[in-house]
């Protein structure tokens, strides 16, 4: 009889079970799990924006940092800990231009500044995608500046990257993939963006000017050079856009001003000074425009090793889009344009009012390339170690024809080896291949 | 409906379970005994089923019975007066199993056939029970006896004794003695039982108020096929089972071995589980796998269960400070090995099915000590020795020199960037006692525990104090010059930067309730405390770093920076778990446990400011709380019909395991900070995760004639993170086992005692982490416009359809015993697939990434055991232990994703998981003659190629034990080995510029080629496999040895010990390899990969133990 009293407990223990072993039981609660259902409103596409535009300024500091090096801003010399610092050598391969190892190199360094332009431009675009869903009205400045820096990201990549690059995006929460493009596609693209973005920006001057200025850099890119005065009319000389950085680098290596360190000669890097033969005389100008302190000698005992002092702190900001940088776009326009004869003034307006010491004025060189070697000059100094000066010293190539051997340094490298031929930074096609997008790295 | 599907499957099962005809007294008893005329037993074996040949034709049957107990080398044990001898039978068999033919000759006689043993059998008259009668009016008799040891005569306690199919029952005392009253009059069998031993039985007969005395020696069995073992559904005889099951017999080894925590007891004893500790400093990492890995994204660390609780064996990764590398923190190794009665490792999922979602990686059962019935018995030990680190291979520095000033290595002479005109040399300061940062440290332990009881209540108290310092220290000469510098001593952290404390209490009670019921409560805390940092970096790239200026051989950075930095982790951890069981009938067996592990972290790091130049400082906190809940009830009902027995078992288990941990750090401290107020900048991360899997299980056995048993199963599980709606993973099993040597047609072998063979299939699974199927963001703070504000960043895209890896295996193997126990052999060959293995696929560059369960990673393996005993006289005797064991994995399937190509970290279909990818060398010509080899004189190959597996693809074990005197004193020796695989040398690769061949230009080419070629890269599309130092790493270590000896019973006496032991043993004595780096066992593993030996060498140990009991 005991027996059969035993059943009805276990009969209870299965009701029991079988009432507990729901969903119920197996649902987790994690407070520190953000649900996609927490960022959809209004404050959640605001939480994203402000993530895209942080991650657009980290990709702004990669960008100046390594186009400086495969540019003549920058140099590798000859340090005990460039030869084995695994950093200052991928460096140092960046500064030779030697494609084939750049692409070898490059993988292990996640492709700066490729990687955090197009991490940037998605987070970019995940941001419009909620502002379309659940931005406010009061909002659509803020999708103005988005806009406007998708285009700056997408400005950056063609001038900087290699031919051959996507523009994937993301739909809803799917890849949405793109092929390879040129240079010249990417620009249009950016376009479109701008457009988008100078009537979103609606009356905000800030973001107006922002969008105007990356217009025009973005047209000069396409050389369409009386379109990119034209974009840029109207932003005013002391107008400044720049990429705000917190020093404090996270797990996604952001927020900071990678290139500020001002010792950072010891690692095996030094500010130029006519690299390459080539390279411009950036240490020894003495123009404040490019503040330089002599920090010591290379390891071999006689190369000097000049440390930058433009950016002093891991926080200072780096220039996006300026005034300035409208002046010069108006003063190519000029120089190839109908009003020649006024781009001097306007570079010696900029010389005058700019920069303090106030820098003497120029004058005229004589011969269109001396004028254009001048123009692009100016270019590099006011605008140095902002991620303008690879773009340039393409266009030269691309828009005036010049020799690549003549415009990117040349010869033997002062820590070792021969200067190769890229005049771009190659990108890995890492993830394409599952992807099945049909990148498959430069096409040019 | 999906949702129904779990309780459905447990409903149903239980449902099958109570389905059952209640079965018939008859039948009940035919289980376990066994009377002429009724079918054979399940119960015994061995000789009782040798085929026997008769032709007797009105024979006397004593003269059968002795012609038969001849054939089978069976003793029969019976009285004249009971067994009829003098009656004439007549009998013709042809190879019939001994039992049956004793059936059939004493059929009629109402003689019931017992086997005693493996060799015995008892005939005795059947008493047919009395009808009950009213329980005033019941004579009740008694049982008593002793069970010890056959080999020995040692007593053993705790042996479970039970009349079958009743509910009378007794454990034995500390003396084994046992005592089992108030028992009906009638006949039954008695049986005792215990965890490596035989299980016996014997026959007896209470025919009133009598105390009837059965006393039983019992034969260790640690491989016998009826050695009883801890499964998923209760206690199960090794000859039932279809799988391999290794275990570890903890007190023997503690007790005289140089054994100190879990792992050091996990390594080399069972073949096939593969103990690796990363460094040599102590407290440290410790890798636990079993087979070949499985998984490239998952753990690949088996689940460990303590008492039936699922117990947290993660081990503190996260750094806090990012600048360096801290040294982690073993979690398995909280546990006491003092406390552990035995360690039982199921290896794979043809196994550990019914173990569910993550037991795919195998299952550690660790059961602690029980309680024991009699007085108190007190046993106190003491252990005291020293750790030190043996001298590595380091290799002397070498530095050229150019006219002026710098450097000038062969490289740069080859590029014509320096002309050299002299070589300084810099012997390793590691064979210097004042510069060298490893010293002989001390370590003590004591412990006491104590066990008794009554018959209703007994219990288990134990406390352990363990303190060791780690054999690092600050180089006494650099500490030398910090005093005298800065005026100030260095503090003890900094002198001594690796030490551990620790406190282990343990309370185990098992009560008695009624006749049918027994609960086990069992309660730990642990509290420690462990100071450890990672010293990769002075070890590794002292070459690198060290100058030849001044009296630093260190560069004047590395130990300032490395032993200057303090972490120091505390522990305070509760494990619990109550288990009950109930018998409510003779065939119905039932289980509840719950049970808590509760391990709370507290990690304080400070990297101090100004140690050296332009360094701020950084300190970090980190909070861990853990909490791990199990709770299982289970059901296992056993039958028999006819020669055919049944179990079936069902039950449900449910798993919580959260982690809650906070990290605050901050850098740029004040002068003389230490704390986070003291920081400029701060920072705080919080991570948390969850999962609960729900599982329910039926299995059903068949036993035949006890020979041939076949098993299947199926668990069902669901789990929190396998997205809602839950659909439930399935993971079949199946298994045969079959004692093909007690078969009557299998002729006998002579000399061989038992064959089995056995088979076993199954599935478990390995759940995504928490997450992994949702789109994944993290808060962040920037900084715009001037202001901070928080954000929020997509870091993956969501895998919606991901589903749990699931691992499928295949053993097949045979267990052999021969000359008459003196030699057993255990031969298992395994082969798993993982299926739906979950890969973090990398999308192009700036969609982040995504998991997709693409990859198919397949492994297979060998293990052999040998377990024999050469010498076995009362004096003298020897025995060896030989495991062996090879396991390999091999990428499948990587699902379209690029190969991973590197060093340690390989991922390339058609080679082994982390295999060992380098850019060859092809060739190098001094082209120019100038006696030195330049970057344009090596020709490198344009793919890399396969070196071999990042981790052992083969290792041995040999374990000796000399028993002197009567076994007082013994003596015993392990040594391991491990082979087929590489090994990266760092020390070389992170001085490939001060090696002799970068420098000097008598160095060999080859030397100098292979230095040359470290700066030639990877190939094209192969990043990872850049040329770096690397050569097989196989080695044979002096694992352990020992001598121990036990004080005469007079001397122990006249102490008033029950006994006393004193030993002196040793850890990693000895060290033969070819390798040429420090340790090729010393590498930091992760996940599936080998590391690299970038660690600090294994440490040796010396320690004498003085154990007593009172």
């Amino acid at each position: 009889m005991k027996r059969s009293n035993a059943f009805p407990r276990w009969a209870l223990v299965v009701a029991m079970l079988a009432a507990t072993a729901c969903d119920d039981i197996l649902e987790v609660d994690n407070p520190t799990v953000i649900e996609e259902s927490d960022l959809a409103n209004p404050e959640g596409a605001e939480l994203l924006r402000r993530s895209a535009l942080a991650l657009s300024f980290n990709a702004v500091s990669y960008s100046a940092y390594n186009s400086a090096i495969i540019s003549d801003e920058l140099t590798a010399i000859p340090t005990r800990s460039t030869l084995l610092s695994d950093f200052v050598w991928t460096d140092y391969l960046l500064d030779l231009r030697s494609t084939q190892e750049l692409l070898m190199s490059w993988r292990t360094i996640s492709g700066y500044p490729y990687g955090p332009l197009q991490e940037a431009r998605i987070a970019l675009t995940q941001a419009l995608n909620s502002f379309a869903k659940y931005g406010l009205p009061s909002q659509r400045p803020h999708v103005g500046q988005l806009y406007a820096f998708r285009a700056f990201t997408i400005v950056q990549l063609a001038e900087q990257v290699c031919p051959g690059f996507p523009l994937h995006d993301v739909v809803g929460e799917r890849p949405q993939y793109s092929g390879p493009l040129t240079a010249a596609e990417a620009l249009e693209r950016a376009l479109v963006d701008l457009d988008s973005a100078l009537v979103a920006a609606g009356d905000s001057s800030r973001f107006l000017n922002l969008a105007k200025v990356v217009r025009g850099r973005a047209l000069l890119g396409l050389g369409r050079f009386g379109e990119a005065a034209a974009a840029v009319a109207g932003v005013p000389t002391d107008f400044v856009y720049n990429a705000e950085l917190n020093g404090f680098p996270s797990g996604f290596n952001m927020f900071t001003n990678v290139g500020w360190y001002p010792a950072f000669v010891f690692d095996g890097l030094s500010v130029s000074d006519r690299e390459g033969q080539n390279g411009l005389d950036y240490a020894s100008a003495n123009d404040p425009r490019v503040p330089v302190t002599l920090a010591g000698t290379a390891e071999d005992g006689t190369t000097p090793a000049y440390a930058q002092l433009k950016y002093q702190a891991s926080t200072s900001p780096i220039p996006m889009a300026s005034g300035i940088e409208a002046r010069l776009i108006e003063a190519e326009a000029q120089l190839n344009g109908a009003a020649a004869g006024d781009w001097l003034a306007t570079l010696n307006e900029l010389r005058q009012t700019q920069v303090s010491p106030a820098l003497p004025p120029l004058s005229d060189p004589g011969t269109p390339d001396a004028r254009v070697d001048l123009l692009f000059r100016e270019r590099a100094f006011w605008l140095y170690l902002t991620g303008h000066r690879l773009g340039d010293m393409r266009r030269l190539i691309d828009h005036y024809g010049r020799d690549p051997e003549r415009v990117f340094p040349t010869g033997a490298h002062p820590v070792a080896g021969t200067y190769g031929r890229a005049t771009s930074i190659p990108f890995t096609p890492a993830g394409e291949e599952y992807a099945n997008t049909g990148v498959t790295g430069c096409i040019g | 409906m999906k949702r129904i599907l779990l309780p459905g499957l447990l409903a149903a099962s239980l449902v099958a379970v109570l389905a059952y005809p209640a079965p018939a007294a008859g039948q009940a008893k035919l289980v376990q005994a066994r009377e002429s005329g009724a079918p054979a037993p399940v119960a015994g074996g061995g000789r009782f089923h040798h085929p026997v040949t008769l032709n007797a034709v009105d024979a006397r049957l004593g003269d059968v019975l002795a012609d038969i107990a001849a054939q089978a080398d069976l003793a029969l044990v019976y009285g004249s007066d009971i067994v009829p001898v003098d009656r004439r039978i007549t009998l013709r068999v042809r190879s019939m199993p001994a039992a049956d033919a004793l059936e059939r000759a004493l059929a009629g006689t109402g003689i019931t056939i017992t086997p005693v043993g493996r060799d015995q059998v008892v005939l005795a008259k059947r008493v047919e029970p009395a009808e009950p009668a009213a329980p005033a009016r019941v004579q009740t008799g008694a049982v008593a006896g002793r069970v010890t040891e056959a080999e020995t005569g040692t007593p053993i306690a705790a042996a479970a004794v039970s009349l079958v199919g009743t509910r009378w029952r007794a454990l034995t005392g500390a003396d084994g003695r046992y005592r089992i009253d108030g028992i009906a009059p009638g006949e039954y069998t008695l049986r005792v039982e215990r965890l490596g031993y035989e299980e016996a039985t014997r026959s007896i007969v209470i025919s009133g108020a009598e105390t009837v005395q059965a006393d039983f020696a019992l034969t260790r069995a640690p491989a016998e096929l009826d050695a009883v073992v801890v499964t998923v559904t209760g206690e199960q005889r090794v000859r039932e089972l279809g799988h391999v099951v290794g275990r570890i017999d903890a007190d023997a080894v503690v007790r005289t071995g140089p054994v100190s925590n879990v792992s050091e007891l996990l390594n080399a004893r069972i073949p096939g589980v593969n103990v690796s500790t990363t460094s040599g400093t102590i407290g440290g990492e410790v890798n636990v796998r079993i087979r070949s890995p499985n998984s490239i994204q998952l753990s690949n660390f088996p689940i460990v269960i303590v008492d039936g609780v699922r117990y947290n064996s993660f081990q503190e990764i996260t750094n806090g400070v990012t600048s360096f590398l801290i040294e982690p923190t073993s979690r398995l190794n909280d546990l006491n090995p003092n406390d552990i009665e035995s360690i039982e490792v199921v290896k794979g999922p043809s196994a550990t099915a019914l173990y569910g979602t993550d037991a795919a990686n195998g299952v550690i059962v660790i059961t602690t000590k029980a309680g024991r019935p009699g007085p108190a018995r007190w046993r106190a030990y003491a252990r005291a020795g020293i750790t030190e680190m043996p001298n590595p291979k380091t290799p002397d520095i070498y530095w050229g020199w150019t006219t002026g000033a710098g450097s000038c290595t062969l490289y740069n002479v080859s590029l014509g960037t320096c002309v050299q005109d002299s070589v300084t040399v810099i012997p390793s300061p590691y064979n210097d006692p004042d510069l060298t940062i490893f010293g002989s440290k001390p370590r003590w332990e004591y412990g006491v525990n104590v066990s008794g009881g009554s018959e209703q209540l007994r219990y288990y108290f134990s406390a352990d104090f363990d303190e060791a310092t780690g054999p690092v220290q600050f180089p006494p000469a650099l500490a030398k010059r910090w005093r005298e510098e800065r005026g100030t001593k260095l503090p003890s952290e900094h002198l001594e930067p690796n030490r551990e404390e620790r406190l282990n209490l343990r309370a185990n009670m098992v009560a008695f309730l009624g006749d049918a019921a027994t609960l086990r409560v069992n309660a730990a805390y642990t509290e420690g405390e462990t100071r450890n940092i990672s010293l990769d970096n002075p070890f590794t790239r002292w070459p690198e770093q060290g100058r030849p200026d001044g009296d630093d051989p260190y560069g004047g950075q590395s130990p300032f920076i490395a032993f200057t930095r303090s972490s120091t982790e505390t522990v305070n951890r509760f494990t619990g778990s109550a288990i009950a069981e109930w018998r409510p009938t003779t065939w119905l067996e039932t289980r509840a446990v719950v049970g808590l592990d509760l391990p709370s972290t507290y990690r304080y790091t400070l990297a101090p400011r100004d140690i050296v130049r332009n360094y701020t400082g950084s300190v970090s906190e980190i909070r861990a709380r853990v909490q791990s809940t199990s709770a299982e009830l289970g059901a296992t009902a056993t039958f028999g019909f006819g020669r055919i027995l049944s179990r079936t078992s069902v039950g449900a288990q449910y798993v919580r395991q959260h982690r809650n941990e906070l990290t605050v750090s901050g850098d740029n401290l004040r002068p003389g900070g230490a704390s986070l107020l003291d920081a400029a900048n701060r920072s705080i991360s919080q991570s948390y995760s969850e999962t609960v899997t729900l599982g329910s299980y039926v299995e059903q056995m068949f036993g035949l004639n006890d020979r041939l048993f076949l098993t299947g199963a199926l668990r069902a599980d669901g789990a929190s993170s396998f997205g809602n709606p839950y659909d439930p993973a399935f993971y079949p099993r199946a298994g045969v086992s079959w004692v093909a040597s007690e078969e009557p047609f299998m002729p006998r072998i002579p000399g061989l005692d038992n064959l089995r063979l056995r088979y076993s299939y199954g599935a478990a699974g390995l759940q995504p982490t928490p997450g992994m199927r949702r789109m994944a963001f993290q808060s962040l703070t920037v900084n715009l416009e001037g202001q901070t504000n928080p954000a929020v960043i997509t870091i993956r895209l969501p895998s919606p359809d991901l589903r749990p890896e699931k691992v499928k295996e295949h053993e097949f193997g045979f267990d052999a015993s021969a000359l008459d126990g003196r030699l057993q052999l255990d031969l298992t060959w395994n082969r798993r697939k993982t299926v739906d293995q979950i890969t973090t696929v990398s999308l192009p560059s700036g969609l982040r990434t995504v998991y997709a369960n693409i990859g198919l990673i397949e492994g297979e393996g060998f293990e052999a055991r040998v377990v024999g005993r050469i010498l076995d006289r009362d004096d003298v005797s020897l025995d060896v232990i030989l495991n062996h064991s090879t396991s390999t994995s091999k990428v499948v399937k990587l699902g379209g994703q690029n190969p991973v190509y590197g060093t340690a970290t390989s991922l390339v279909e058609g080679f082994p998981l982390g295999a060992r990818f380098m850019r060859p060398i092809v060739s190098y010509e001094d082209k120019n003659g100038d006696g030195i080899i330049g970057p344009d004189e090596v020709v490198m190959g344009d793919t890399a190629v396969y070196m071999g597996k990042g981790t052992p693809g083969n290792t041995q074990s040999l374990t000796t034990a000399l028993g002197l005197f009567g076994r007082r004193v013994r003596l015993s020796a392990l040594f391991e080995r491990r082979g087929d695989f590489m090994q990266v040398d760092q020390i070389s690769f992170y001085g490939r510029t001060k090696l002799r061949a970068a420098v000097d230009p008598t160095a060999p080419l080859e030397e100098q080629a292979k230095v040359i070629a470290t700066y030639l890269g990877a190939p094209t599309g192969q990043g990872g496999a850049s040329y770096t130092f690397m050569a097989p790493g196989d080695f044979i270590r002096l694992r352990e040895a020992s001598v121990a000896f036990d004080l005469p019973d007079a001397w122990a006496r006249a102490a008033r010990l029950s006994s006393a032991t004193v030993s002196l043993s040793g850890r990693n004595l000895a060290l033969w390899t070819d390798f040429v780096g420090a340790d090729p066992e010393s590498a930091r593993p992760f996940r599936y990969q080998g590391g690299v030996a970038s660690t600090l060498p294994q440490a040796r140990s010396w320690i004498v133990r003085v154990d007593l009991g009172f």
